[in-house]
């Protein structure tokens, strides 16, 4: 292996390589054991260095996958087990659930991010986009001009400390030239 | 040449979990070696989250494999409309849940079903993997990281710290140390190196 | 402006630094916490004006803030940007919002000189639920900071990674990350001035409210109070009841019962309301920014759990509100 495949190694864990790059990359990854190998071990620094824990089992974990797997595939007429439909179902479910005591404030769906003085600004506010591709989970409704919401934020915002406060404060004020008002992460697999 | 060009990219591409992006797609494709790939790069972070709620280490093990079992089964039917580590944390979630409720169903002293010879193999293996010698390896793995962090130059452990504790990309520890992208791909690189250097032996 | 103590960063603030020879060894739990208590004075007790990007949703917006501090009651401005938006006032009294788009005030009446928690000290059973550390010293622009990192141990609170000035402790840029370290909100100072004093007009409103709806509690001499006694029964660990108080929404005739609950630095705030308080209600799940919100109908009761905490949480807690 070269020294820019191994860089490039590190730079895929990070998530860093366009999206045909990775493509590409995983291809070649596949192809050379030294290669996953390295990834592993890049894996591992990085769970050390995190403190997470690990259990003596985790580095069996792919073998017992493979296990169960085969074991599967055997059994198996291959069709689609009964909980991922029931998924999709309770996903519709919780989709309909998901309303927003912050209505009042939601104006345009896609309003320009007004004040916002540079390209700096430009490029933070990009960084905090939902990823490319993602069905907009924003939800924004229309409704009358209700303030509940607003109001429940002021009077729990004055009893947060001073950071809570300003954030809390800087939404209410923010959110007026924006929709920001979105569904929550509710659909759940099973 | 591409330094600017890069920066941009690699910004904007980042959150959408390019390298994750890639595996799905072959894992779609029928490719089990990519979902090892996904495996080896979640396995310490679900079982941490499995954690929470299964306090027991080998029972947590148990729940991780059956979480991943599941996102593997699952994965023709994941869209990508959500980062697929998010989708991989719901399906890691509710299986610790539903582990939790079988676990109140179950005899208390009966640990799992007898009469389901499944449940003696994924046992015998982690007996094997719990041997002192193994512990005792990774006690070693885990402090000669964590030397081999401490011993890096200021620059490559402060790229590599906000890089995996902060989870920062690129582009914001650039902005953070005050250089290009490219020195901080570079500086995330040899310090991985440089410990890698240390941990391979041990592998 | 005070030319003492007076600073301004130019939008270069937003490319924070660490210095080159920054300090990397972790400092001791008691003295980051300390940095803690010292932000959440100077938040409160400083008095300063400055412009911040505020980033959400993708949105950046730019506000402006101005706060002061005398006599030992706090008034502050947060606005937009433009001058021309919306604005929020707090004054000793209370807190009046104003929505020229609305052509709407609010004025909620909170007597109180200084928020209620800007006293709190954080103890070390703060590390129970979060760990706090600081590795890094950096710098905005020329001034330098502070990196405190708090990340949750569990998946009922949310990590901050905070930038703060290594004079007065302000926090120059606020990153708000979820349970999976994304970046959900932040802050970031492009210019403030730290004042020796800031006059009372500089804190009143810029906006002509002339012609706008007010809403304001109604002193309808309504029946008073709900006889119940609410709390929440399944509480995340950590959070426990820091104050039950019964107040008026401006516009509402039905006093609401306040829950306060907090972890130490995360707080979760539960309102019980009247049903005809506001039928329109929606129930379920509502976000806004690192806001959460859950709303359901309890005993007849509107409860509304709300906070910077993750859905689960609000969920979690609301989800187990009793009367008792």
């Amino acid at each position: 292996m070269t020294d820019h495949f191994d860089e490039q190694i590190s730079e895929f864990i990070d998530d860093e390589m366009s999206v045909e790059e990775s493509e590409f990359f995983v291809r070649r990854l596949q192809r050379d054991e030294s290669a996953r190998r390295q990834y592993l071990r890049y894996q591992l620094i990085g769970a050390a260095v995190r403190g997470e824990y690990w259990h003596p089992g985790v580095s069996e974990l792919g073998r017992r996958l493979e296990q169960a797997l085969d074991h599967d595939e055997a059994q198996s007429g291959q069709s689609r087990p009964r909980w991922v439909h029931l998924a999709s179902v309770s996903g519709i479910a919780a989709s309909i659930a998901l309303v927003a005591i912050f209505g009042f404030m939601a104006l345009e769906p896609d309003a320009p991010a007004a004040g916002a003085a540079s390209a700096a600004l430009l490029e933070e506010a990009q960084s905090l986009a939902p990823p490319a591709g993602e069905p907009a989970s924003t939800l924004v409704v229309r409704t009358p001009d209700r303030t509940t919401g607003i109001q429940y934020m002021i009077h729990h915002a004055r009893y947060s400390s001073g950071m809570f406060r300003t954030i809390a404060q800087s939404n209410v004020v923010a959110a007026q030239e924006k929709a920001l008002v979105a569904d929550f992460e509710g659909a759940a697999i099973e | 040449m591409q330094s600017t060009d890069r920066k941009v990219a690699s910004s904007g591409d980042r959150r959408s979990g390019s390298s994750d992006q890639a595996l799905v797609q072959r894992v779609k494709q029928g490719d089990r070696s990519a979902f090892d790939l996904l495996v080896a790069k979640y396995q310490h972070k679900i079982l941490n989250l499995i954690m929470r709620y299964v306090k027991d280490p080998s029972e947590a093990m148990d729940v991780a494999q059956e979480a991943f079992l599941k996102a593997y089964r699952a994965v023709p039917s994941f869209r990508g409309d959500s980062a697929f580590y998010t989708w991989l944390y719901r399906i890691a979630i509710n299986t610790a849940k539903n582990h939790l409720v079988a676990a109140k169903r179950r005899p208390a002293s009966l640990g799992f079903d007898l009469s389901d010879s499944e449940a003696f193999e994924p046992f015998a293996v982690l007996r094997d993997m719990d041997s002192p010698e193994h512990l005792a390896l990774t006690d070693e793995i885990g402090e000669v990281i964590n030397q081999a962090v401490e011993a890096l130059p200021v620059e490559l452990r402060t790229a590599i710290l906000l890089r995996e504790i902060e989870g920062m990309s690129y582009e914001e520890i650039a902005q953070t140390m005050e250089c290009p992208v490219g020195t901080v791909r570079s500086r995330i690189f040899r310090a991985r190196e440089a410990i890698d250097k240390k941990l391979k032996p041990l592998m | 402006m005070s030319k003492a103590r007076g600073m301004r960063l130019g939008l270069g603030a937003l490319l924070l630094s660490i210095a080159a020879p920054a300090v990397v060894a972790q400092e001791a739990p008691a003295d980051v916490r300390s940095w803690l208590d010292r932000m959440n004075v100077a938040i409160e007790q400083l008095n300063y004006r400055g412009r911040f990007v505020h980033v959400i949703e993708g949105n950046a917006e730019e506000l402006r803030i101005v706060h002061r501090f005398a006599d030992g009651v706090v008034g502050e401005r947060i606005s937009s940007g433009t001058g021309d938006g919306s604005e929020i006032l707090t004054t000793g009294d209370g807190v009046r919002s104003v929505f020229p788009s609305k052509k709407l005030v609010v004025e909620e009446s909170e007597r109180s000189t200084i928020p209620v928690a800007s006293s709190l000290s954080y103890t070390d059973e703060l590390e129970h639920y979060y760990q706090i550390t600081s590795f890094a010293r950096g710098s905005v622009a020329d001034r330098e900071t502070q990196v405190v990192s708090i990340r949750p141990r569990d998946e009922y609170r949310y990590g901050y990674l905070l930038f703060l000035d290594q004079e007065t402790a302000l926090p120059l840029k606020i990153q708000v990350r979820d349970e999976q370290g994304q970046v959900i909100e932040s802050i970031l100072f492009t210019e403030i001035s730290v004042l020796d004093s800031i006059p009372e007009y500089a804190v009143a409103s810029s906006i002509s409210a002339e012609g706008f709806t007010v809403k304001r509690p109604v002193d309808a001499g309504f029946e008073s109070t709900d006889p119940e006694l609410w709390a929440a029964t399944r509480l995340p660990s950590g959070f426990r009841l820091s104050l039950a108080r019964q107040s008026l929404m401006a516009g509402s005739r039905y006093p609401v019962q306040h829950l306060v609950y907090t972890d130490g630095l995360a707080t979760v705030s539960v309102f019980i309301a009247h049903p005809d308080s506001d039928p329109d209600m929606p129930e379920g799940f509502s976000r806004l920014g690192s806001t959460n919100a859950f709303t359901l109908t309890v005993d007849g009761r509107l409860a509304t759990a709300i906070g910077e905490v993750p859905g689960r949480t609000v969920q979690r807690i609301a989800t187990s509100l009793d009367a008792r």
